[in-house]
């Protein structure tokens, strides 16, 4: 099913006019210089194809031209009127092995020449008299090359337009050759019919994070102990060559596009739908947060367009008004590939509908939805995954692809997730303040993903800020220890070194019962300390209206209630710190009495 | 009469591993036909008779998960044998440490099927009445030859009678009618001439040939038909 919608989307793209897609027995490859001939095949001058971008570096063009990619290897594989400088001029900056490089160009222009009448057409035959009266030592004298030779080369004719490989004549002349080194014919497992199949599924998939950069591939049989019933390599598995280079290169253009991929720990991820729709672009900008874009206007623009995307998400009114209507039953794909070894295994892979990806989409942003955030958007799963581990790098992989397997099918997210959350949370008691910059950030973010985990897994009610009606008495001590805390902070002023939240919270959100008396006989001492008595007075109330709910001080919380202790401490804390002009102040009864 | 049976089969786990992700192991969405003919197999099967698969009831939503094993990468060569087996002595050991290869698995999670299959006699002294009665009686009791499994031994099937009314199918409306693309219908078995053979049969020891048989699988109303191995849709 996942060769045939990448076939499906590949059909899409070729009948796009404004998508730039190889035909079969083409390929795109990115070209860095262009060498320019006079008609009699007089060198004019190297050009350079690079075009440079806002950080500076520079973009090789990319361009349809015959063939696939350089095969790998020892052997001397010149490319028709495209190919590396060594190749086409016989020349290689800091050249480690001259001999080698003088082959290339022998066998470059040794191809060129013997098809010179078999193609027939003047501006092959100039190439083919410039590639008979260059000597490479000639290269020395064009200082230039060493810049802009890095990639490949074509050539193009003084005055035109389009370079020679795009010539009618040549691609006429291609088109005919017998792209296959296979003979074997059978039903293609792709459309179904009698086809060439394909030994090698070509060409190689290309960008996925921590394959090998030359390429890796999803259909590949390179053990014996993979194959079955005598059949060689990917004859196990009949895809035609043309459903093999169509398949593999609609899904290099999708991974070679910034807008469509996420990278998610070790994992991929591609997003596309069967017709074009605004949902493919923007749901890969919410996993990975937007894309430096050409100017800042159009950043500017990306990031209005993500907010009121994900706000109209978050007030509920789902697909119908944040994307157009008739999308809603479009099919929409999502793949999540990751490498292992040569080879690209598919980590998922799900079809469903753009209506109800918007529908998942906006229930994890209503989950993650909390007071006082110190970002416009909601945090991404990437931003909730780095909060997993000390640093980013340290991120669990495996973790990234089941949250967002979670957050994609609205399934229960993994308890690990909740775990690793947890962990980090005592762990960083001390070193958040001083070792991260943005620790409130992070802070925020923890909770959210502990809130999401509550709404989900524990089916559990839970609403964006404070709650005094709730049940479970761990809420309850989460804000009882944030009173305790500003209690403290009262007394002895906003920045003392060591709060109680630095010494006691681990210990106050897993054992309540063998810290909170300690807690509380200490909380006296610093009541009295406080100057103002009206102050002291409203804390005390403050204190009083939460200690009514509790009975007794359990020994020991859950996971769950951990997180419920989290909770309410965060939701208390954000509440006191709230002007109360602006939220009525706390209240143990209804607002309506 | 046509003598049709009908399984509830169900498990943890399934891999019903499709022929161009077989590497990196990736599911068909839905059993296939040659993975219900060997659970029908594995509580009765005898050489006077073959299963023929009719259709498959999907009834739980399509659900992937994935994990990782290591594998040996080579198989044993029978080449060695052969000679082991002449000369007395040899080398036949595989040291799993070399050959190791981490695979990558997306399996199915928490799947049930009805497997509606088809008993077809093969001669005529015992009809296939009797084969019909006797797998029933094998069903009802929960007896097989060996434990059926769910595209992959690792996976265990349970199994039940379906005399009735069928188990409820938990998939939602959006679920139940959708293309699968194309699905190994089965191996198709011919004697082989000449020296090349791809398998040998177990039970009579003549060389075979087998020929990968695809057909397009579609779901109407949670049901997967399987056409007959002679009808046109197939294509191999």
């Amino acid at each position: 099913m996942i060769l045939q919608v990448l076939n499906e989307f590949y059909e899409r793209l070729s009948d796009d006019p404004s998508q730039e897609i190889a035909p079969y027995g083409y390929s795109v490859q990115k070209m860095s210089f262009c060498v320019v001939l006079a008609p009699d095949g007089r060198l004019v001058q190297f050009q350079s194809l690079i075009s440079e971008m806002k950080n500076g570096r520079g973009i090789a063009k990319p361009l349809v031209v015959p063939g696939q990619g350089k095969p790998p290897g020892s052997g001397v594989n010149p490319c028709l009127l495209w190919d590396n400088a060594a190749y086409m001029l016989g020349y290689r900056a800091e050249d480690p092995k001259p001999e080698r490089t003088s082959q290339c160009f022998e066998a470059f222009r040794d191809r060129h020449l013997a098809l010179e009448t078999e193609i027939n057409d003047p501006q092959f035959s100039t190439v083919c008299s410039f590639l008979k009266q260059w000597r490479p030592e000639l290269a020395v004298e064009h200082p230039e090359l060493a810049e802009i030779s890095q990639s490949f080369g074509c050539f193009l004719l003084q005055g035109e337009t389009s370079y020679v490989h795009e010539r009618t004549a040549v691609k006429q002349w291609w088109d005919q050759q017998e792209t296959s080194d296979s003979e074997r014919r059978g039903a293609c497992l792709v459309s179904g019919q009698q086809r060439t199949l394909a030994r090698l599924h070509a060409p190689k998939i290309k960008g996925v994070r921590g394959a090998q950069s030359s390429g890796a591939s999803i259909v590949s049989f390179n053990l014996d102990a993979f194959e079955s019933y005598g059949m060689r390599q990917s004859y196990n598995a009949p895809v035609s060559e043309q459903a093999a280079f169509q398949y593999a290169t609609a899904l290099n253009q999708m991974l070679a596009d910034p807008a469509r991929t996420v990278s998610l720990g070790d994992t991929t991820i591609v997003f596309w739908t069967a017709k074009p729709t605004a949902a493919e672009t923007i749901f890969p900008t919410f996993f990975s947060g937007p894309l430096p874009t050409q100017n800042e206007a159009e950043d500017a623009a990306v990031l209005a367009r993500l907010k009121a995307f994900l706000s109209r998400l978050a007030q509920g009114k789902r697909d119908k008004s944040a994307l157009p209507s008739e999308d809603a039953d479009t099919p929409f794909y999502i793949l999540g590939l990751s490498p292992n070894a040569s080879r690209v295994s598919i980590r998922f892979w799900q079809v469903s509908s753009v209506g109800e990806m918007s529908q998942r989409l906006a229930q994890y942003v209503q989950e993650v939805e909390l007071v006082n955030s110190p970002d416009e958007i909601p945090p991404t799963p990437r931003q909730l995954i780095r909060e997993t581990a000390r640093e980013a790098k340290d991120a669990p992989p495996l973790l990234s692809g089941s949250l967002m397997q979670s957050i994609l099918t609205g399934a229960p997210y993994p308890l690990a997730f909740y775990q690793a959350i947890l962990r980090r949370i005592r762990a960083e008691q001390l070193v958040d303040k001083s070792h991260r910059k943005d620790w409130i950030r992070a802070m925020h973010r923890r909770i959210a993903a502990i809130k999401a985990v509550l709404i989900r897994n524990f089916n559990k009610e839970i609403s964006v800020g404070l709650d005094t009606n709730r049940s479970e008495p761990a809420y309850h001590l989460g804000r009882w220890f944030a009173l305790l805390e500003k209690v403290q902070k009262d007394a002895l002023g906003e920045h003392i070194n060591a709060t109680i939240k630095d010494r006691f919270f681990t210990a106050a959100s897993s054992t309540p019962a063998t810290v909170f008396p300690r807690l509380i006989s200490m909380s006296q001492n610093h009541l009295n300390k406080i100057d103002a008595k009206g102050l002291r007075i409203t804390r005390e109330k403050q204190i009083q209206v939460i200690a009514d709910r509790l009975n007794e001080f359990p020994r020991h919380l859950a996971l769950e209630q951990q997180g419920l202790f989290h909770l309410g401490y965060y939701h208390q804390v954000q509440d006191l710190y709230t002007k109360k002009s602006e939220t009525p102040a706390i209240s143990s009864a209804p607002e309506s009495e | 009469m046509s003598y049709s049976v009908k399984l509830h089969v169900w498990g943890e786990a399934a891999c019903f591993t499709r022929p161009e992700m077989k590497v990196e192991r990736v599911s068909y969405d839905v059993m296939t036909p040659s993975a219900a003919r060997g659970v029908l197999e594995a509580i009765y099967w005898k050489p006077q008779m073959r299963w023929e698969i009719e259709r498959i009831h999907l009834l739980k939503p399509v659900r992937f998960t994935n994990l990782r094993r290591n594998e040996v990468g080579v198989k044993a060569s029978a080449a060695n044998a052969k000679s082991a087996i002449k000369s007395g002595s040899g080398s036949l050991g595989l040291y799993i440490e070399d050959e190791r290869q981490q695979r990558a698995g997306t399996i199915l999670r928490d799947v049930g099927y009805v497997i509606e299959g088809r008993i077809v006699a093969l001669d005529a002294e015992n009809p296939a009445e009797k084969h019909y009665h006797m797998f029933k009686r094998r069903a009802e009791k929960g007896q097989c030859f060996q434990r059926p499994y769910l595209g992959c031994r690792e996976f265990l099937a349970d199994f039940a009678w379906v005399e009735n009314e069928l188990p409820a199918c938990e998939l939602s409306q959006s679920e139940r009618n959708r293309d699968l693309g194309f699905m190994l219908l089965d191996i198709a078995y011919t004697p082989a001439t000449g020296k090349a053979y791809d398998v040998i049969e177990s039970n009579t020891g003549k060389k075979l040939l087998a020929q990968p048989q695809f057909f397009r699988a579609a779901l109407k109303a949670g049901v997967m038909e399987v056409p007959a191995v002679t009808s046109t849709e197939v294509v191999a």
